[in-house]
């Protein structure tokens, strides 16, 4: 049968209905709701040309196996060959390691048992003897501060460091803390000439500096970055899964200081191996909380190419990100700048406001916010590159008694 | 052109067939039945007024149960008779061994027929003709020989944006592309609108690209089989993960759509590669040129031995066709959904298919102004049929004040410049066996009438619609 049909009306037969695959080859996440097999792999397709930026959001409400799947994606690439890391502030991965043979790190487990920011430096910052150079112990130093205070810190403030950093560098070969920590105080007491015409100024700023990173090396919050001095590679090296276990540092002033200078450290180990990383970290809400942890994060995303990282952040909703500070702060835009430097969005069921917010960050379409709200457990709508997909995750029966949070629920 | 920027509000509409216009709104069998009738009145009236013997009574009873036929089972007998007609004439090509080959029609005779998929070293496709060659191994299917069989020769990735296939010893051709939606389907229902509105437009100046296209084949394929090697993929994962995998695998449906451009001289098409590609890609769509592997997964649909470079046997049946190792039923869609439209309207009918299957839609530009004669002759053709039924004192009938409406549209639509589409669908769908094809079949019709479409198998006539399927004008 022959039908006439105008030019205004033949768009009815659009052909262009059914996406394109990814066609990754590895790694297998679950079942594409339309066709078949779902493989994601960041690297791969960062490579292909299909992603430029290897760095994935995620999003769910507690329930909906947010936590199940970033496992399962991590686990997957740890076992053909990748390296993958988690900062697990919930202990929830503990049970992964015995099964990539990895290892753990945990914070707080005592004084003196923490990191030391100045014993490693961010790799292209190190002196030509490889020795960690001035800028670079500045550098981590400005960091551990920003993550202290939880806001950058300001010029004269830097300043400060910077003169205690080169006292004490013309004393010492090896540097922690606690010679900060000295130094400060000392400066406080007795503010040096050249601050000229803001010493008093400047004594007062040492002071509260000390003051601040006080309460991290004898304080309630001992265990994060007092690290004892010496030792350039702080961070275990077996296996190819490292867990880094928050729980016992579960405050959350532990946390925002642990994470950023975890990570800086793990990028010093980064820039000297060719081996390419996942980094998830899991209720990333923590640290993205903290304006002054934020920039690092940013930064941080921003170099994961250059690293070989693919960073995954796991968040609850959007308004997590939102909470990073009032609109238009640093913090604030600093949070929709992860957004824009992440290339794939996996989103889990949300409520229907969060599903709006999101929709509005994600310029999803209002087909795709209604999705939101609707999907089941285990099921979640990608953005790949601006590309949809359904997909349901699918676990393993070994995994599913690994991953799933909810065991202890279960007679 | 004149208004084809306006985007569709509502929807589209492509089902309301005005119908064919015959003396009083009759069609041609209920012509012919009431034409019997008459004559079997007479004759009736003959051996009466004759007190005719039994020659005469015979011939009223044999002429009154075929007008009786033809009066109540009109549609049924007119199908039957088509198909035998159909029938015959490809049996009787068959004994011609007319070899005619069209180039997206699937080389070969309309039956008993065998085609060869194979890729030259060069990259490009060499899909030929099985004729006059010699059986060198019968083990292995082989064939060699120097006959005069017809060549296409694909030139793939030539010109480096298109993919095309070409006569060998002709102008004609075809680019194909493989179209993929971009996430369509989770696109605001505007959007979606939007971009097939502007489809629509594009198809317009498509159809007139380069003065050289002949039609526009959509074809839209499921494709349940497994195309690559999972236990390849798979290799060094976990057990239980690679387990998983070979499962999904298995139960996976890959949906994907073809536009191939049929082109009267390809060599136009070449030269003006860029802006057919250009055109195609910018409108959102996300288009692949077609490559030496997409084209051998075309023609070799439904064929699992194509790609092991086998000879394919093809023979026809009255309602099948034996292709390889594999059956397959050629279905015309005899009607479109009728009223508004979505631009999504065939997703629930495809993604349902479970078989591998093809729909498919030819659309050739008809000359505006030729377009515009016929319809308004058929439109007051119609007007008056209506007429003189009123005349008569007959009620109207409601097929007849739709097909003016939508012949007044399309008059419109021709008055605003958009261009108009003959537009002819075909559906094949395949399987192991007979006895699977039959359910296949009779599941692929149920699940079409629910998305508005109506499925006639071409009973007698399946090798045509083989080719019709994918665009042969033959």
């Amino acid at each position: 049968m022959e039908y006439w049909v105008s030019s205004r009306n033949v768009g009815a037969i659009y052909p262009g209905i059914f996406s394109e695959s990814l066609e990754c080859k590895s790694v297998l996440i679950g079942r594409e709701k339309s066709s078949g097999p779902f493989l994601y792999n960041p690297f791969e397709l960062y490579l292909r040309g299909a992603l430029t930026s290897p760095n994935l959001v995620v999003f769910g409400q507690i329930g909906y196996g947010k936590s199940a799947f970033v496992k399962a994606l991590v686990s997957r690439h740890v076992e053909i060959g990748y390296r993958g890391c988690v900062l697990d502030p919930k202990g929830e991965y503990r049970a992964l390691v015995g099964g990539l043979g990895g290892s753990t790190f945990s914070f707080g487990r005592g004084p003196g048992t923490g990191l030391n920011p100045l014993s490693g430096v961010v790799g292209a910052q190190a002196g030509p003897d490889g020795k960690p150079s001035h800028y670079g112990m500045l550098d981590n130093l400005v960091l551990t501060f920003n993550a202290i205070l939880q806001r950058e810190v300001s010029p004269l403030e830097s300043f400060v460091l910077d003169e205690c950093l080169g006292e004490i560098e013309s004393t010492q070969q090896e540097l922690d803390l606690f010679d900060v920590y000295r130094a400060l105080m000392e400066l406080g007491d007795s503010t040096p000439l050249k601050f000229a015409a803001f010493a008093s100024d400047a004594s007062h700023r040492a002071g509260q500096l000390a003051l601040e990173l006080r309460r991290y090396l004898f304080g309630d919050l001992q265990g994060v970055i007092d690290g004892p001095k010496g030792s350039s590679d702080q961070l275990p090296s077996a296996g190819r899964f490292l867990h880094v276990d928050l729980f016992s540092a579960l405050r959350p002033e532990s946390m925002r200081v642990g994470i950023p200078v975890f990570l800086a450290l793990l990028s010093r180990q980064l820039a000297r191996t060719s081996n390419r990383y996942l980094i998830a970290l899991d209720e990333a809400w923590l640290a993205l909380a903290s304006p002054g942890c934020i920039g690092f994060f940013r930064s941080y995303w921003k170099l994961a190419r250059g690293y070989g990282i693919s960073n995954i952040a796991v968040v609850h909703r959007s308004e997590d990100l939102a909470a990073a500070g009032e609109t238009g702060s640093i913090g604030e835009r600093a949070a929709v700048g992860l957004i824009s430097d992440s290339q794939t969005f996996v989103i889990f069921h949300l409520d229907p406001n969060s599903a709006g917010t999101l929709g509005g960050l994600l310029d999803l379409s209002a087909s795709e916010v209604a999705l939101i709200e609707t999907l089941p457990r285990g099921r979640c709508l990608w953005k790949v590159s601006g590309r949809t997909f359904v997909v349901d995750v699918l676990l393993t029966g070994s995994e599913e008694l690994i991953f799933n949070t909810d065991q202890a629920m279960k007679p | 052109m004149a208004g084809n920027d306006v985007v569709a509000q509502h929807g589209f509409s492509i089902g309301d067939h005005p119908g064919s216009r015959s003396l009083f709104g009759l069609r041609r069998s209920q012509v012919i039945g009431e034409i019997l009738s008459l004559v079997a009145a007479f004759l009736a009236l003959f051996a009466l007024g004759a007190s005719g013997g039994l020659l005469v009574l015979v011939a009223i009873s044999v002429l009154a149960s075929v007008g009786f036929l033809i009066g109540y089972r009109r549609q049924t007998l007119d199908v039957m008779v088509l198909a035998l007609a159909g029938h015959a004439h490809e049996k009787y090509l068959q004994k011609q061994q007319d070899n005619r080959s069209d180039i997206f029609g699937l080389p070969g005779a309309p039956a008993a027929a065998s085609y060869i998929v194979s890729s030259n070293r060069d990259g490009t496709v060499r899909i030929s003709d099985k004729r006059r060659r010699r059986t060198v191994d019968k083990k292995t299917d082989r064939f060699i020989g120097s006959g005069p069989s017809r060549v296409h020769d694909v030139a793939v990735g030539e010109k480096g944006v298109l993919g095309v296939l070409k006569e060998r010893h002709g102008k004609r051709g075809a680019a194909a592309f493989e179209i993929f939606g971009e996430s369509f389907l989770y696109a605001n229902r505007s959007e979606q609108m939007a971009r097939a509105s502007v489809f629509g437009s594009m198809l317009g100046a498509m159809s007139a690209f380069a003065n050289a296209v002949d039609s526009l084949v959509f074809l839209y394929m499921v494709d349940p089989e497994e195309t690559g090697d999972p236990m390849a993929t798979a290799k060094g994962w976990p057990e239980d993960l690679k387990k998983l995998y070979c499962e999904l695998e298995e139960q996976a449906i890959r949906r994907r759509c073809y536009l191939i451009v049929k082109l009267s001289d390809v060599s136009l098409a070449e030269k003006n590669s860029k802006e057919l590609i250009e055109s195609v890609s910018g409108l959102g769509l996300r288009c692949r040129p077609a490559d030496s592997k997409m084209l051998a997964e075309i023609y070799g649909f439904g064929c699992r031995v194509a790609a092991s470079r086998k000879v394919l046997h093809m023979r026809s049946s009255w309602s099948h066709i034996l292709i390889g190792d594999r059956v397959m039923r050629l279905f015309d869609v005899a009607q479109l959904p009728t009223g508004e439209i979505q631009p999504d309207f065939l997703v629930p009918f495809i993604s349902s298919l479970a078989e591998q299957s093809i729909l498919s839609f030819e659309l050739k530009a008809i000359d505006s102004r030729i377009a515009m004669k016929k319809v308004r002759s058929k439109r007051s053709g119609i007007t008056a049929d209506a007429g003189i039924r009123a005349l008569f004192g007959f009620l109207s009938r409601a097929s007849e004040a739709r097909a003016i409406s939508s012949l007044e549209i399309q008059e419109n639509d021709l008055d605003l410049g958009y261009e108009m589409f003959s537009v002819t669908g075909h559906f094949a769908v395949f399987a192991d066996d007979l006895a699977g094809l039959g359910s296949a079949a009779r599941e692929a019709v149920t699940k079409a009438e629910k998305s508005g479409l109506a499925l006639e198998c071409a009973y007698g006539r399946q090798m045509r619609a083989r080719r019709r399927l994918f665009g042969s004008s033959s």
